[in-house]
Protein backbone atom coordinates (compact mmCIF):
# COMPACT_ATOMS: atom_id res chain seq x y z
CA UNK A 1 0.00 0.00 0.00
CA UNK A 2 2.52 2.43 0.68
CA UNK A 3 4.14 1.17 -2.76
CA UNK A 4 1.00 2.60 -4.48
CA UNK A 5 0.47 5.82 -2.41
CA UNK A 6 4.12 7.09 -3.45
CA UNK A 7 3.24 6.37 -6.80
CA UNK A 8 0.04 8.24 -7.16
CA UNK A 9 0.55 11.64 -8.38
CA UNK A 10 -1.86 14.19 -6.04
CA UNK A 11 -4.30 14.91 -8.85
CA UNK A 12 -5.67 11.85 -9.21
CA UNK A 13 -5.81 11.00 -4.88
CA UNK A 14 -9.23 11.46 -5.16
CA UNK A 15 -9.50 9.09 -7.33
CA UNK A 16 -7.51 6.82 -5.70
CA UNK A 17 -9.88 7.00 -2.59
CA UNK A 18 -13.08 6.17 -4.85
CA UNK A 19 -11.04 3.24 -6.07
CA UNK A 20 -10.23 1.93 -2.46
CA UNK A 21 -13.86 2.72 -1.73
CA UNK A 22 -14.80 1.00 -4.65
CA UNK A 23 -12.63 -2.04 -4.28
CA UNK A 24 -13.50 -2.71 -0.86
CA UNK A 25 -9.94 -2.62 0.56
CA UNK A 26 -9.37 -5.84 -0.40
CA UNK A 27 -7.49 -7.94 -2.79
CA UNK A 28 -4.62 -6.22 -4.30
CA UNK A 29 -5.52 -7.48 -7.29
CA UNK A 30 -8.96 -5.86 -7.64
CA UNK A 31 -7.57 -2.88 -5.93
CA UNK A 32 -4.95 -2.20 -9.31
CA UNK A 33 -7.55 -2.89 -11.69
CA UNK A 34 -10.09 -0.29 -9.94
CA UNK A 35 -7.47 2.05 -10.18
CA UNK A 36 -6.75 1.35 -13.47
CA UNK A 37 -10.01 1.92 -14.00
CA UNK A 38 -9.67 5.26 -12.18
CA UNK A 39 -7.02 7.02 -14.48
CA UNK A 40 -8.96 5.97 -17.38
CA UNK A 41 -12.26 7.29 -16.78
CA UNK A 42 -13.27 10.54 -14.68
CA UNK A 43 -16.41 8.96 -12.04
CA UNK A 44 -17.90 11.31 -9.84
CA UNK A 45 -21.13 11.17 -8.74
CA UNK A 46 -24.63 14.06 -8.28
CA UNK A 47 -24.42 16.17 -5.55
CA UNK A 48 -27.31 15.39 -3.59
CA UNK A 49 -30.19 18.31 -2.46
CA UNK A 50 -29.15 19.52 0.69
CA UNK A 51 -31.14 22.56 0.73
CA UNK A 52 -34.99 24.03 0.09
CA UNK A 53 -36.48 20.83 0.24
CA UNK A 54 -39.67 21.90 2.36
CA UNK A 55 -40.02 24.60 -0.17
CA UNK A 56 -39.78 22.17 -3.06
CA UNK A 57 -42.29 19.68 -1.52
CA UNK A 58 -44.59 22.72 -0.85
CA UNK A 59 -44.75 23.64 -4.28
CA UNK A 60 -45.35 20.02 -5.78
CA UNK A 61 -48.02 19.58 -3.02
CA UNK A 62 -49.80 23.02 -3.85
CA UNK A 63 -49.81 22.40 -7.77
CA UNK A 64 -51.04 18.58 -6.72
CA UNK A 65 -53.55 20.28 -4.11
CA UNK A 66 -54.90 22.56 -6.82
CA UNK A 67 -55.19 20.20 -9.14
CA UNK A 68 -57.03 18.15 -7.23
CA UNK A 69 -59.70 20.08 -5.82
CA UNK A 70 -60.54 21.58 -9.44
CA UNK A 71 -60.92 17.68 -10.38
CA UNK A 72 -63.38 17.77 -7.95
CA UNK A 73 -65.23 20.88 -8.07
CA UNK A 74 -65.80 20.23 -11.93
CA UNK A 75 -66.87 16.50 -11.40
CA UNK A 76 -69.41 17.64 -9.14
CA UNK A 77 -70.46 20.24 -11.57
CA UNK A 78 -70.31 17.42 -14.59
CA UNK A 79 -72.07 15.18 -12.29
CA UNK A 80 -74.74 16.65 -10.22
CA UNK A 81 -75.17 20.58 -11.06
CA UNK A 82 -75.57 20.46 -14.68
CA UNK A 83 -77.61 17.12 -15.19
CA UNK A 84 -79.94 18.69 -12.37
CA UNK A 85 -80.74 21.77 -14.57
CA UNK A 86 -81.30 19.46 -17.56
CA UNK A 87 -83.25 17.13 -15.91
CA UNK A 88 -85.55 20.10 -14.22
CA UNK A 89 -85.62 21.90 -18.07
CA UNK A 90 -86.85 18.83 -19.91
CA UNK A 91 -89.06 17.83 -17.01
CA UNK A 92 -91.03 21.43 -17.20
CA UNK A 93 -90.70 21.39 -21.03
CA UNK A 94 -93.46 19.75 -22.42
CA UNK A 95 -95.31 19.61 -18.93
CA UNK A 96 -99.14 19.48 -18.65
CA UNK A 97 -100.30 20.58 -14.91
CA UNK A 98 -104.12 19.83 -15.97
CA UNK A 99 -102.98 16.06 -17.04
CA UNK A 100 -101.16 15.33 -14.12
CA UNK A 101 -103.29 17.22 -11.74
CA UNK A 102 -106.60 14.52 -13.85
CA UNK A 103 -104.19 11.82 -12.94
CA UNK A 104 -103.60 12.35 -9.33
CA UNK A 105 -107.34 12.74 -9.01
CA UNK A 106 -108.41 9.76 -10.52
CA UNK A 107 -105.72 7.78 -7.96
CA UNK A 108 -108.34 8.86 -5.41
CA UNK A 109 -105.29 11.08 -3.44
CA UNK A 110 -107.06 13.97 -2.60
CA UNK A 111 -109.56 14.90 -0.43
CA UNK A 112 -110.76 17.83 -2.01
CA UNK A 113 -112.18 16.88 -5.28
CA UNK A 114 -113.69 12.96 -6.34
CA UNK A 115 -112.27 10.77 -9.19
CA UNK A 116 -114.39 11.16 -12.55
CA UNK A 117 -117.30 9.30 -11.54
CA UNK A 118 -117.84 9.56 -7.95
CA UNK A 119 -120.28 11.32 -6.63
CA UNK A 120 -119.51 14.76 -4.21
CA UNK A 121 -121.15 13.73 -0.71
CA UNK B 1 -91.93 14.77 1.35
CA UNK B 2 -88.62 12.61 0.83
CA UNK B 3 -88.31 9.49 -0.26
CA UNK B 4 -85.96 6.64 1.43
CA UNK B 5 -82.13 7.51 0.79
CA UNK B 6 -83.14 11.33 0.25
CA UNK B 7 -80.15 12.98 1.14
CA UNK B 8 -80.33 16.43 -0.22
CA UNK B 9 -83.08 18.66 -0.88
CA UNK B 10 -86.65 17.85 -2.09
CA UNK B 11 -87.36 17.95 -5.56
CA UNK B 12 -89.30 21.68 -5.72
CA UNK B 13 -92.80 22.55 -6.90
CA UNK B 14 -91.84 25.86 -7.04
CA UNK B 15 -89.66 28.55 -9.48
CA UNK B 16 -87.98 29.84 -6.45
CA UNK B 17 -86.96 26.68 -4.18
CA UNK B 18 -86.19 25.69 -8.41
CA UNK B 19 -83.55 28.71 -8.19
CA UNK B 20 -82.84 27.87 -3.72
CA UNK B 21 -81.84 24.37 -5.29
CA UNK B 22 -79.78 25.93 -8.28
CA UNK B 23 -77.60 27.72 -5.52
CA UNK B 24 -77.31 25.01 -3.11
CA UNK B 25 -75.46 23.45 -5.99
CA UNK B 26 -73.29 26.35 -6.75
CA UNK B 27 -71.89 27.05 -3.30
CA UNK B 28 -71.74 22.90 -2.90
CA UNK B 29 -69.27 23.50 -5.73
CA UNK B 30 -67.35 25.78 -4.27
CA UNK B 31 -67.32 24.19 -0.57
CA UNK B 32 -65.50 21.09 -2.40
CA UNK B 33 -63.18 22.72 -3.75
CA UNK B 34 -62.38 24.44 -0.54
CA UNK B 35 -62.44 21.53 1.19
CA UNK B 36 -60.53 18.97 -0.67
CA UNK B 37 -57.99 21.73 -1.20
CA UNK B 38 -57.40 21.89 2.68
CA UNK B 39 -57.98 18.47 3.32
CA UNK B 40 -55.27 17.27 1.08
CA UNK B 41 -52.80 20.17 2.26
CA UNK B 42 -54.03 19.09 6.24
CA UNK B 43 -53.22 15.54 5.13
CA UNK B 44 -49.77 16.49 4.18
CA UNK B 45 -48.76 18.73 6.68
CA UNK B 46 -49.19 15.69 9.19
CA UNK B 47 -47.37 13.50 7.46
CA UNK B 48 -44.22 15.71 6.94
CA UNK B 49 -41.27 15.34 8.35
CA UNK B 50 -39.98 18.81 7.16
CA UNK B 51 -40.07 21.70 9.37
CA UNK B 52 -38.99 25.29 8.09
CA UNK B 53 -37.41 26.95 11.10
CA UNK B 54 -37.57 30.41 9.91
CA UNK B 55 -41.09 30.51 9.33
CA UNK B 56 -41.83 34.24 10.67
CA UNK B 57 -44.05 37.29 8.84
CA UNK B 58 -44.55 35.52 5.89
CA UNK B 59 -46.30 38.31 3.82
CA UNK B 60 -46.96 37.12 0.80
CA UNK B 61 -48.68 33.88 2.48
CA UNK B 62 -50.72 36.58 4.46
CA UNK B 63 -52.23 38.19 1.39
CA UNK B 64 -52.68 35.33 -0.47
CA UNK B 65 -55.00 33.38 2.02
CA UNK B 66 -56.46 36.94 3.33
CA UNK B 67 -57.45 37.75 -0.71
CA UNK B 68 -58.40 34.68 -1.79
CA UNK B 69 -61.02 33.90 0.29
CA UNK B 70 -62.99 36.94 0.08
CA UNK B 71 -62.52 36.96 -3.84
CA UNK B 72 -64.85 33.16 -3.08
CA UNK B 73 -66.87 35.18 -0.41
CA UNK B 74 -68.02 37.36 -3.57
CA UNK B 75 -68.98 34.82 -6.04
CA UNK B 76 -70.84 32.75 -3.15
CA UNK B 77 -71.90 36.48 -2.55
CA UNK B 78 -73.71 37.82 -6.10
CA UNK B 79 -75.79 34.92 -6.49
CA UNK B 80 -77.17 34.84 -2.41
CA UNK B 81 -78.26 38.53 -3.36
CA UNK B 82 -79.88 38.01 -6.30
CA UNK B 83 -82.04 35.01 -5.04
CA UNK B 84 -82.55 37.14 -1.45
CA UNK B 85 -84.03 40.07 -3.36
CA UNK B 86 -85.70 37.62 -5.86
CA UNK B 87 -87.22 36.23 -2.68
CA UNK B 88 -88.66 39.08 -1.16
CA UNK B 89 -90.12 40.43 -4.62
CA UNK B 90 -93.85 42.16 -3.79
CA UNK B 91 -96.23 40.26 -6.40
CA UNK B 92 -99.67 40.75 -7.28
CA UNK B 93 -101.31 37.30 -5.21
CA UNK B 94 -104.33 36.23 -6.22
CA UNK B 95 -105.23 34.66 -2.80
CA UNK B 96 -104.71 35.37 0.59
CA UNK B 97 -104.68 32.63 3.30
CA UNK B 98 -104.64 32.74 6.93
CA UNK B 99 -103.17 30.38 8.72
CA UNK B 100 -102.71 30.38 12.94
CA UNK B 101 -100.34 28.18 15.20
CA UNK B 102 -101.97 26.20 18.15
CA UNK B 103 -100.86 23.97 20.69
CA UNK B 104 -100.82 21.37 18.39
CA UNK B 105 -102.46 22.11 15.48
CA UNK B 106 -102.81 24.63 12.84
CA UNK B 107 -105.81 26.69 11.75
CA UNK B 108 -106.72 28.01 8.03
CA UNK B 109 -108.58 30.81 7.00
CA UNK B 110 -109.64 31.30 3.25
CA UNK B 111 -111.28 35.02 3.76
CA UNK B 112 -111.92 35.97 0.38
CA UNK B 113 -114.12 34.04 -0.33
CA UNK B 114 -117.04 32.53 1.82
CA UNK B 115 -114.99 32.47 5.15
CA UNK B 116 -113.87 29.17 4.92
CA UNK B 117 -112.35 28.40 8.15
CA UNK B 118 -111.15 25.06 9.65
CA UNK B 119 -108.46 23.07 11.99
CA UNK B 120 -106.15 20.43 11.05
CA UNK B 121 -104.92 18.13 13.18
CA UNK B 122 -102.34 15.25 12.71
CA UNK B 123 -103.87 12.12 11.62
CA UNK B 124 -103.77 9.20 13.88
CA UNK B 125 -101.27 6.98 12.20
CA UNK B 126 -103.03 4.06 10.24
CA UNK B 127 -100.34 1.12 9.05
CA UNK B 128 -102.13 0.65 5.96
CA UNK B 129 -103.38 4.02 5.15
CA UNK B 130 -101.45 6.67 5.75
CA UNK B 131 -97.96 8.45 6.33
CA UNK B 132 -96.78 8.23 10.02
CA UNK B 133 -96.23 11.93 11.45
CA UNK B 134 -96.96 13.75 8.22
CA UNK B 135 -100.81 13.36 7.62
CA UNK B 136 -103.47 15.30 8.78
CA UNK B 137 -107.12 15.45 9.08
CA UNK B 138 -108.05 18.15 7.07
CA UNK B 139 -105.49 19.58 3.89
CA UNK B 140 -104.93 22.56 2.48
CA UNK B 141 -106.31 23.04 -0.61
CA UNK B 142 -104.49 25.62 -3.44
CA UNK B 143 -105.16 26.68 -6.68
CA UNK B 144 -102.38 25.22 -9.48
CA UNK B 145 -99.93 27.92 -10.79
CA UNK B 146 -101.32 30.91 -8.77
CA UNK B 147 -99.52 33.02 -6.75
CA UNK B 148 -100.45 32.50 -2.92
CA UNK B 149 -100.27 35.14 -0.56
CA UNK B 150 -100.20 33.39 3.44
CA UNK B 151 -100.37 35.07 6.53
CA UNK B 152 -98.76 33.42 9.10
CA UNK B 153 -99.88 34.23 12.72
CA UNK B 154 -99.97 32.11 16.34
CA UNK B 155 -102.39 31.92 19.15
CA UNK B 156 -100.42 30.87 22.09
CA UNK B 157 -96.66 30.11 21.57
CA UNK B 158 -93.85 30.36 18.81
CA UNK B 159 -94.59 27.68 16.17
CA UNK B 160 -93.33 28.06 12.65
CA UNK B 161 -94.91 26.87 9.17
CA UNK B 162 -93.35 24.90 6.53
CA UNK B 163 -92.98 23.16 3.27
CA UNK B 164 -90.00 22.44 2.43
CA UNK B 165 -90.65 21.56 -1.55
CA UNK B 166 -92.11 24.66 -2.09
CA UNK B 167 -89.13 27.15 -0.09
CA UNK B 168 -91.28 28.09 2.33
CA UNK B 169 -90.65 28.90 5.87
CA UNK B 170 -91.92 31.56 8.40
CA UNK B 171 -92.30 31.82 12.28
CA UNK B 172 -95.89 31.52 13.38
CA UNK B 173 -95.56 34.81 15.96
CA UNK B 174 -98.47 35.54 18.60
CA UNK B 175 -99.00 39.37 17.97
CA UNK B 176 -97.46 38.91 15.13
CA UNK B 177 -98.49 38.99 11.02
CA UNK B 178 -95.95 37.04 8.93
CA UNK B 179 -96.34 37.09 4.91
CA UNK B 180 -95.21 34.53 2.76
CA UNK B 181 -95.90 34.27 -1.03
CA UNK B 182 -95.02 31.44 -3.08
CA UNK B 183 -96.67 29.64 -5.89
CA UNK B 184 -96.86 25.53 -7.01
CA UNK B 185 -96.82 25.17 -10.58
CA UNK B 186 -97.45 21.06 -9.52
CA UNK B 187 -100.28 19.00 -8.53
CA UNK B 188 -99.66 17.08 -5.53
CA UNK B 189 -99.44 16.75 -2.19
CA UNK B 190 -96.55 18.47 -0.48
CA UNK B 191 -95.67 18.07 3.00
CA UNK B 192 -94.03 20.37 6.34
CA UNK B 193 -93.79 20.11 9.62
CA UNK B 194 -94.23 22.63 12.64
CA UNK B 195 -90.32 23.78 12.53
CA UNK B 196 -90.31 25.72 16.36
CA UNK B 197 -90.70 23.97 19.32
CA UNK B 198 -93.80 24.54 20.79
CA UNK B 199 -94.40 22.27 23.42
CA UNK B 200 -95.03 18.39 23.48
CA UNK B 201 -96.30 17.72 20.61
CA UNK B 202 -94.17 20.04 18.66
CA UNK B 203 -93.61 17.04 16.83
CA UNK B 204 -96.96 16.26 16.18
CA UNK B 205 -98.56 19.04 13.75
CA UNK B 206 -97.90 18.57 10.44
CA UNK B 207 -98.80 20.52 7.30
CA UNK B 208 -100.46 18.98 4.40
CA UNK B 209 -101.22 21.18 1.05
CA UNK B 210 -102.88 19.86 -1.72
CA UNK B 211 -102.14 21.47 -5.67
CA UNK B 212 -105.28 21.21 -7.28
CA UNK B 213 -106.94 23.34 -10.46
CA UNK B 214 -108.14 26.63 -10.33
CA UNK B 215 -111.89 24.81 -11.24
CA UNK B 216 -111.53 22.03 -8.67
CA UNK B 217 -110.68 24.85 -5.76
CA UNK B 218 -113.49 26.67 -7.05
CA UNK B 219 -115.69 24.03 -6.52
CA UNK B 220 -114.22 23.28 -2.88
CA UNK B 221 -115.03 26.61 -1.98
CA UNK B 222 -118.42 27.17 -3.00
CA UNK B 223 -119.10 23.32 -1.38
CA UNK B 224 -117.38 24.48 1.60
CA UNK B 225 -119.01 27.36 3.32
Amino acid sequence: LPHVLSNTAPSSLHHYHLSLHLAGGCAPSTLTAALTAAKATTMTIAKPVMRGLLASQIKRNIIIACGLSIVAATSWKLLVQDPRKRIYAEFYKNYDAQAEFDRIRNLGLFTSCKPDGEVEE
Amino acid sequence: MPTWGCLGLQDSASPLMEQLTYFHDHTMFILILITTLVGYILINSTLNSLINRFLLENQEIEIIWTVLPAIILIFIAMPSLRLLYLLDETNNSSITIKTIGHQWYWSYEYSDFLDVEFDSFMAPYSIDSNLRLLDVDNRIPIPLNTQIRLIISAADVIHSWTIPSLGVKADAIPGRLNQVSFLVNRPGLFYGQCSEICGANHSFMPILIESISVDSFLNWVSSNP
